[in-house]
């Protein structure tokens, strides 16, 4: 944390490609792009030893760790992924390695982290500078041998950023975990050179509601440095660096106007969902992690209607195993008690990538992924993945009411082949399969067209209204200039048309049927969405209140007959 | 990396070339770190005049042995002739790699 130079400052401002929400006002701290952000600090000499001790503890975790990833890989003991991780171990194991740190914290007297950066990079400077694919590589397994020491020192790295001033992280990219850990350390906002409309860093800021924007135009903020005031506004996505007195006053305004706002939207957390002529809709929230459960517990909801799974997947740097997804999915149930907790088998595969890309390097992903491998048709090829999940879900179902959901379905006997699999896997752990709904998720033209057929196969249905659009128009849902319109392309009478189809077979099978996706999210969308049928709908928890309060002031009018003659 | 007071110390050396088409790098230096490890004898590998521990797989790595790259390769040790004749198969073996 430098302290700022004195130069002259200049205001400038400009916009960015996507982001979460709300507003921030503070100071930058920039991020080396090449390593995980960690703290430095001088150590007394005292604390040597206990610093050389939480680096013995980190290392020996992460050797464990990747030792647990090698046995996972033992069938391919040969294979890329196997050889990097032997690689990564052997170095852990090398006092060439070790030491190249250590130095730093007996002879620099700098913290266990920032030594291990220091040393990494003392290491890199040693190759040549000529630039070689090769060397290029050998780079990255020495950094990702230091990351993987880094990530077990994380827990005790949580120490709140500067408290004097509220702090604006601005790097080029910020990996998931480090997006969750900024916002426990209290960053006010979260700046990104990279990503575009789908960022994940963006998804991830808007669920646990921090500002953020991602997608910046490198040459406009590049002269940002340490210590410059910048407004964040993640509502009209864009920024202001070195704001003049004006734009603070503006902006200061604006946020005790939006505190108000949210203040008197807080009134509708404890009211029905009931239109004006009495429909009585659900509204369940879509989750990710579980630092949004509190968000979620305030708005008042009806239960989860879409636990992506994801997340788990996305940030360990291993695949995770039965008992720790176990671990992972408790809170949400916990937190739900009585309330449903709706479940997604992982779907990875589309615009997902694995960060242990263990399925990618066994050539799983194909030429056009969204049409490739991904959801069920992936977990059925991978049969060891869908049984520890499932099996983590049916220890789950004894602590609380789950259903589980599965995505991607096109045909029938996917859903016959995951209820077997989960008959024989209840059976093993002695657990009741019955009680556990299994659900189709229609987001694939085809399984709205032939709904009835799996609704004799499902004890419930979940429109994924994004993919649903995506695949119905073939309309690229990370292509940003489809993404542009994107509100003019729902409007095809097609969508609506595959609702309502999906929602009648729904009804005439008697099984529950909800809508998840932006559509949800929507306010245009609740009364076309309740004339054709659906009730039920799961969005992000900070837009149930909105939506609830407009469905108040809502009249639905002919509900029953619109909903039989579409479709 | 100590000798066996038993038997007889040998100490040998020998030229080799980088024969693979990418070189020393991070999986054929995992994988030739791991053959240098399970002897007991000391190896050293030498290259332009600069020595590394033979055993360690930072040293390898900092070698960036490219293609068509002399490593001289010194053993020191009761199995050094063992230790020698694996690690020439695994680099004429272009460490398991098809070019």
């Amino acid at each position: 944390m430098n302290q700022p130079e004195r130069r002259q400052v200049l205001r400038q401002h400009g916009t960015a490609a996507s982001a979460s929400s709300g507003v921030a006002i503070g100071q930058v701290q920039r991020l080396s792009s090449l390593m995980p952000h960690v703290p430095h600090h001088h150590i007394s000499n005292s604390m040597v030893e206990l610093e050389l001790d939480r680096f013995r503890h980190a290392r020996q975790a992460a050797i464990t760790r990747a030792q647990k990833e090698l046995e996972s890989l033992a069938r391919m003991e040969d294979s890329n992924p196997a050889l990097l991780i032997k690689a990564h171990l052997m170095l852990l194991n090398d006092p060439n390695f070790i030491n190249a740190i250590i130095v730093h914290i007996r002879d620099g007297l700098h913290n266990c982290g920032w030594s291990i950066q220091l040393g990494v990079s003392s290491m890199l400077g040693k190759f040549n500078t000529t630039e070689d694919t090769y060397l290029h590589e050998m780079r990255n397994q020495i950094m990702h041998a230091g990351h993987r020491i880094t990530s077990h020192l994380t827990e005790t790295d949580t120490s709140p950023l500067d408290s004097n001033h509220d702090t604006i992280i601005l790097a080029d990219d910020i990996p998931l975990p480090e997006v969750v850990r900024y916002w426990q350390r209290g960053a006010a906002g979260l700046i990104t050179f990279q990503g575009g409309a789908n960022s994940h860093m963006i998804v991830m800021s808007r669920g646990i509601g921090i500002p953020a924007l991602a997608g910046i135009e490198q040459t406009t903020l590049h002269h940002a440095r340490d210590g410059d005031t910048i407004i964040l506004d993640a509502e009209r996505q864009r920024w202001i660096l070195n704001p003049n007195p004006e734009d603070i006053a503006h902006y200061q305004r604006f946020t005790s106007a939006m505190q108000q706002a949210n203040a008197e939207l807080q009134n509708f957390a404890n009211q029905a969902s009931v239109t004006l002529d009495g429909v009585v809709v659900e509204l369940l929230c879509n989750v990710e992690f579980p630092q949004e459960l509190e968000q979620v517990l305030r708005s008042g909801v009806n239960g989860i209607g879409l636990l992506r799974t994801e997340f788990l997947f996305l940030t360990a740097d291993h695949q995770p195993d039965e008992e720790e997804q176990f671990q992972f999915y408790r809170p949400f149930v916990n937190a739900m008690g009585d309330r449903p907790t709706t479940i997604r088998l992982l779907d990875i595969g589309a615009d997902k990538s694995l960060a242990f890309d263990l399925l990618k390097n066994n050539n799983y992903s194909g030429e056009n992924p969204a049409l490739g491998m991904r959801g069920i048709r992936l977990l059925l090829h991978a049969p060891e993945l869908l049984r520890a999940q499932i099996r983590a879900l049916l220890r789950l179902s004894e602590h609380g009411s789950i259903k589980i959901l599965v995505p991607m379905i096109t045909h029938r006997d996917q859903m016959e082949q995951v209820r077997t699999i989960i008959r024989n896997e209840a059976m093993d752990l002695g657990i009741a399969a019955d009680t556990v709904p299994l659900g189709a998720m229609i987001e694939v033209p085809a399984a709205a067209i032939i709904a009835d057929e799996l609704a004799e196969v499902s004890d419930f249905f979940s429109i994924g209204s994004n993919d649903l659009i995506q695949y119905t128009l073939a309309a690229d849902r990370c292509d940003e200039n489809v993404f542009g319109c994107r509100r003019d392309i729902a409007a095809h009478p097609a969508i609506l048309q595959l609702i309502s189809m999906a929602a009648a077979s729904a009804h005439a099978a008697d099984i529950p049927i909800s809508l998840c996706g932006e559509l949800a999210a929507d306010p245009a969308w609740i009364k076309p969405l309740i004339q054709a049928g659906i009730t039920t709908f799961s969005m992000h928890c900070n837009k149930i209140l909105p939506q609830r309060r407009h469905i108040r002031h809502l009249m639905v009018g002919n509900q029953n007959s619109s909903a039989a003659t579409s479709g | 990396m100590t000798n066996d007071a038993d038997k007889p110390n040998q100490h040998q050396k020998i030229t080799l070339t980088i024969c693979n088409k990418l070189g020393l790098h991070a999986r054929a230096s995992a994988k030739l770190a791991a053959c240098t490890s399970a002897f007991d004898c000391d190896i050293s590998l030498d290259k332009e005049g600069v020595a590394i521990n033979g055993k360690s797989i930072l040293g390898i790595m900092m070698l960036a042995a490219a293609k068509g790259t002399e490593l001289t390769i010194t053993v020191d040790g009761h199995d050094a002739a063992a230790a020698l004749n694996a690690i020439q198969q695994l680099v004429e073996n272009r460490f398991g790699e098809d070019e």
